[in-house]
């Protein structure tokens, strides 16, 4: 899978968590970016994305994520 | 000691003082051995002759250091776990057995802090993303680092490694803002907390005597007393820290400014929210059985409805624990966990109808008016909650709220009603004040800390500002050999 | 830190001891006897010839103002209640920083009890160590009289104790006590009212002596070999009251030891008669300590046993003394007053309320 077709995956999954269709998300996006994204739905939106993608993140990754670019990195990581 | 008492401001000069006399490879060292000391005058073991309490934090600080160590050295994820579990629940069973089950033995003090301070770095460890400490010393240095031993904060081993044992070149400017923000804890705590504590003691100890809203009055009085209070010794703690060029993470930030119960929460107690939800509420939620609960409800409930029962689930859990954690006693896990629960839930269930309300009363969220109804239904919702806290157990503060309902009397503020609760007119009158100073700063300082503004200031100005906190403080404070001494109270409730 | 900070540290903390000590002077807790403290501080240096030191009945018994105006005499009382004898010797002390007084006056009631009663009663001991102003004295006074150290350091600082009475920060009377030192009028001086009947009984008769409390004779041989050491002369007073026999077989015991050391003791209870003491209408208070026409009395009998037995300066129309000719004056204004009304009250027989110790 290639960086672009991760994100147009990711930004399905951030879409349907959040239920807006308008969301964008790339590398710079964080929480602070997405008015619901709180650490309520910081929860879902890893088992989402974790489930979208087939992958599971470590404890520690979901805790240090900083932004969206890391989450792809570390989805491309896994999958390769 | 208490952290308002002559003579620990005599040992903090005299430890401040040596800190920077040595050499600073030895701070760490000699911080470690001012804790231990330190924790050998508290009451437990100065007054109570417990001295083999000590034995707890060491027992503690091994179990994890142990575990930490051999996590680490080992890929073996059932080694891993094991270690884990077993240091977990030496030191979880260590606290309940000494703090939560009532069975009258002597706890050591700063336990439900100092547990949690531990295990938190032990599972940093075990999730790989914290390093481990591979020297008893200066591990038990970061479990009994003494400014935390009294009402946390609860800090994070990767945030304390550099500053706890690096060593710390004197700072005119660290120091001086140091002792500046102990002035202004010790403002919070002697001029307000211990005011506002006559009243609420007045109040709750006698609620059989009040109905109608000197009930409330009690109630806010109590709200007031234990956030300066809390507050208060976190000032002083920070920056006693701050002196020692050690910065702790804030705890409080302004909860009365919080919009909903969510965010009251993340400013109040901030490091036992965020302890929380990193190493009870993600890892509950990404058990199999959470993980896999919504797909089982999704059939019969829908998709939505399906995330909500399971994240409300898992928070009930947490509150639960948030409660118990507070006191061991059902008033504690109403007071800080149930109700708590009860009204983030709420308000997530009722958020369609709330949007609704607003729409047909045109209410704009953001207008100044909206904002301060939000800002005074956080703190009624509170206030609510610390009459459980407070109350001796919860039958009392069930009736104790019966009685505040049973009467309609707002005629008890201007028949001077006020003045019978323990404060006369001149005190009521310096409290309020007092609150409003204290208000004030807080607000102020949401746009910057306050000490930073007054250095720019010419010397006269800020030396008259210092002069008259200082003699503020020392002149209305509540201390000395008439006024009887109280301890912190978040303190007594969870040592 | 460099030298400008350790300056501006220390600028900081001398002005908040500063501040400190000022603020504590002013809201001591008022009275008559930080008045008659402040009175004494603010005394010109090396005018006053005679220190009287004691507790209560010290300082309305004795007239500052008319042993000057009859007899020329400079005194100034040292008294406070309760005055544990163990303080005697510090404010002595305390007194000769500013004065070179020759005759220090003792009044001895004090001694008939025990010390440790006193001890934990803090008012007594602070009436002393509270109106002092703050020295190395007052240190050595505080360890000596606070046996438990845990509690000294709210002496050393009283202002643990006083802060409460910040109100007094806007009361002028107050605020003029910033240094301790505020004139007092009539020179320490408490004149009484009020008329309480006592019987006299003459115990001249009881040659019987019991040893006081052990205590007590340590800090008398304690202070008498200070007195000595200090080369000053010193007189004992027993000033005349309603005495138990064991407070007279108390004194009996004391009285040697005293004039064997080579002071002399004046016992007003042997001169009763002399004095034309009348215990049924010179008391206010039922036979303890005597109102304003008692006070004239004693203070006239005190005045010619010291014009005859010491050779104290007569300090009238010397310069310096002029606010002893204001305090004199104001005194006859003042004594002419109560004992009118003390004199209306027997007439009326409108009796004191009973003192309940």
């Amino acid at each position: 899978m290639s960086r672009e077709e991760v994100f147009e995956k990711l930004n399905e999954v951030f879409r349907d968590v959040f239920d807006d269709d308008s969301i964008t998300v790339n590398d710079t996006t964080t929480a602070d970016d997405i008015e619901d994204w709180d650490s309520l739905e910081h929860i879902n939106l890893m088992a989402a994305v974790e489930s979208e993608f087939g992958i599971k993140y470590s404890m520690g990754q979901v805790v240090t994520m900083k932004n969206v670019g890391e989450m792809a990195d570390i989805i491309l990581e896994k999958l390769s | 000691m208490s952290i308002t008492s002559f003579y620990f401001l005599c040992f903090f000069a005299a430890v401040l003082f040596l800190y920077y006399v040595i050499p600073k490879k030895a701070q760490w060292g000699f911080l470690l051995f001012v804790s231990l000391a330190y924790f050998m005058t508290s009451t437990e073991v100065a007054d109570s002759g417990g001295w083999y309490v000590v034995f707890y934090p060491l027992g503690a600080v091994a179990a994890v250091y142990l575990a930490a160590r051999l996590i680490d050295r080992t890929k073996e994820q059932k080694k891993r776990r094991a270690a884990l579990i077993c240091a977990v629940i030496f030191c979880v069973g260590l606290l309940c057995t000494l703090k939560f089950f009532r069975l009258g033995l002597l706890a050591p003090m700063g336990i439900s802090f100092y547990t949690l301070t531990l295990l938190g770095y032990l599972f940093d460890v075990y999730y790989e993303i914290g390093p481990v400490q591979d020297n008893y010393g200066k591990l038990l240095l970061f479990g009994c680092y003494f400014p935390t031993m009294i009402s946390g904060p609860i800090v994070k081993y990767q945030d304390m490694k550099e500053q706890m044992y690096g060593g710390h070149k004197f700072d005119y400017r660290q120091v001086t803002f140091g002792m500046q923000r102990m002035i202004w804890g010790f403002f919070k705590k002697l001029v307000i907390s211990e005011r506002m504590a006559v009243i609420a003691n007045e109040i709750f100890d006698n609620y059989g005597s009040y109905a109608g809203f000197p009930i409330w009055i009690g109630a806010v009085a109590f709200t007031f007393q234990l956030y300066t209070d809390f507050a208060g010794c976190m000032d002083i703690v920070l920056g006693i820290s701050q002196c020692f060029g050690i910065v702790l993470p804030e705890n409080f930030n302004a909860p009365f400014l919080a919009r909903n119960i969510s965010e009251y929460w993340r400013r109040w107690h901030i490091t036992l929210g965020t302890w929380l939800r990193e190493y009870l509420f993600y890892p509950l939620l990404r058990t199999r059985f959470f993980m896999e609960l919504p797909k089982k409800l999704k059939g019969r409930v829908g998709k939505k409805r399906a995330k909500q029962i399971t994240t409300f689930s898992a928070m009930f859990i947490l509150w639960f624990v948030i409660g118990y954690w507070h006191g061991g006693t059902w008033n504690f896990i109403i007071a800080s966990g149930l109700l708590h629960w009860f009204y983030i839930v709420s308000g997530e269930l009722m958020e369609p109808l709330f949007v609704k309300w607003r729409a047909i009363f045109r209410i704009n969220v953001e207008s100044k008016g909206f904002i301060l109804f939000q800002r005074l239904r956080t703190f009624v919702l509170v206030m609510f909650g610390l009459i459980f806290f407070r109350s001796a157990t919860v039958p009392d503060a069930l009736r104790m709220i019966g009685r505040g309902f049973s009467a309609f009397n707002p005629q008890i503020f201007a028949d001077g009603t006020l003045f019978s609760f323990g404060l006369d007119w001149i005190e009521l009158v310096i409290a309020l004040v007092s609150l409003v100073i204290f208000g004030w700063v807080t607000v102020e300082q949401q746009k910057g800390w306050i000490r930073e503004r007054l250095e720019k200031k010419n010397i006269v100005f800020r030396w008259a500002v210092l002069y008259a906190l200082l003699f503020y403080v020392i002149l209305l404070g509540q201390y000395g050999p008439d006024f009887s001494a109280s301890e912190f109270i978040y303190q007594n409730f969870k040592v | 830190m460099t030298k400008k900070q350790a300056l501006k540290a220390v600028l900081f903390v001398a002005g908040f001891l500063f501040i400190l000590r000022t603020v504590t002077y002013i809201v001591r807790t008022s009275g008559d006897v930080k008045d008659r403290f402040a009175g004494f501080y603010a005394e010109e240096e090396d005018t006053i010839d005679m220190i009287m030191v004691g507790s209560s009945p010290v300082y309305p018994y004795y007239s500052a103002p008319k042993l000057y105006g009859e007899e020329g005499i400079a005194a100034y009382p040292l008294s406070t209640n309760n005055q544990r004898p163990k303080a005697i010797k510090y404010l002595l002390k305390e007194a000769q920083k500013t004065q070179d007084p020759s005759l220090f006056v003792i009044e001895m009631r004090m001694f008939t009890m025990p010390d440790e009663e006193w001890e934990d009663t803090m008012v007594f001991t602070r009436g002393v160590t509270d109106n002092m102003k703050y020295s190395w004295n007052r240190i050595e006074a505080i360890n000596s009289l606070v046996g438990d150290k845990s509690e000294r350091y709210t002496y050393y600082f009283d202002i643990f104790k006083y802060h409460s009475n910040w109100k007094m920060l806007v009361m002028p009377s107050q605020l003029a006590c910033w240094r301790y030192e505020k004139q007092s009028p009539m020179k320490g001086l408490e004149i009484k009212y009020g008329v309480g009947p006592a019987e006299w009984t003459d115990l001249s008769a009881e040659t019987g002596a019991l040893a006081p409390a052990e205590e007590q004779l340590e800090v008398l041989s304690d202070l008498l070999s200070w007195i000595g050491d200090s080369g000053k002369d010193a007189l004992f007073l027993i000033s005349p009251y309603v005495m138990s026999k064991e407070d007279r077989q108390k004194f009996n015991y004391i009285i040697p030891i005293i004039e064997a050391a080579g002071y002399k003791v004046l016992d007003l209870n042997s001169h009763v008669e002399e004095m034309g003491l009348d215990f049924a209408t010179d008391f206010y208070d039922y036979g303890s300590h005597v109102n304003a026409l008692g006070e004239a009395k004693c203070t006239a009998f005190l005045g010619e046993y010291l014009q005859k037995y010491y050779n104290l300066p007569d300090r009238r129309g010397q310069k310096g003394y002029e606010s002893w000719d204001d305090a004199w004056k104001l005194y006859q204004e003042e004594q002419a007053k109560a004992e009118e009304s003390c004199l209306k009250d027997i007439e009326e027989e409108n009796w004191a309320p009973e003192v309940i110790d």
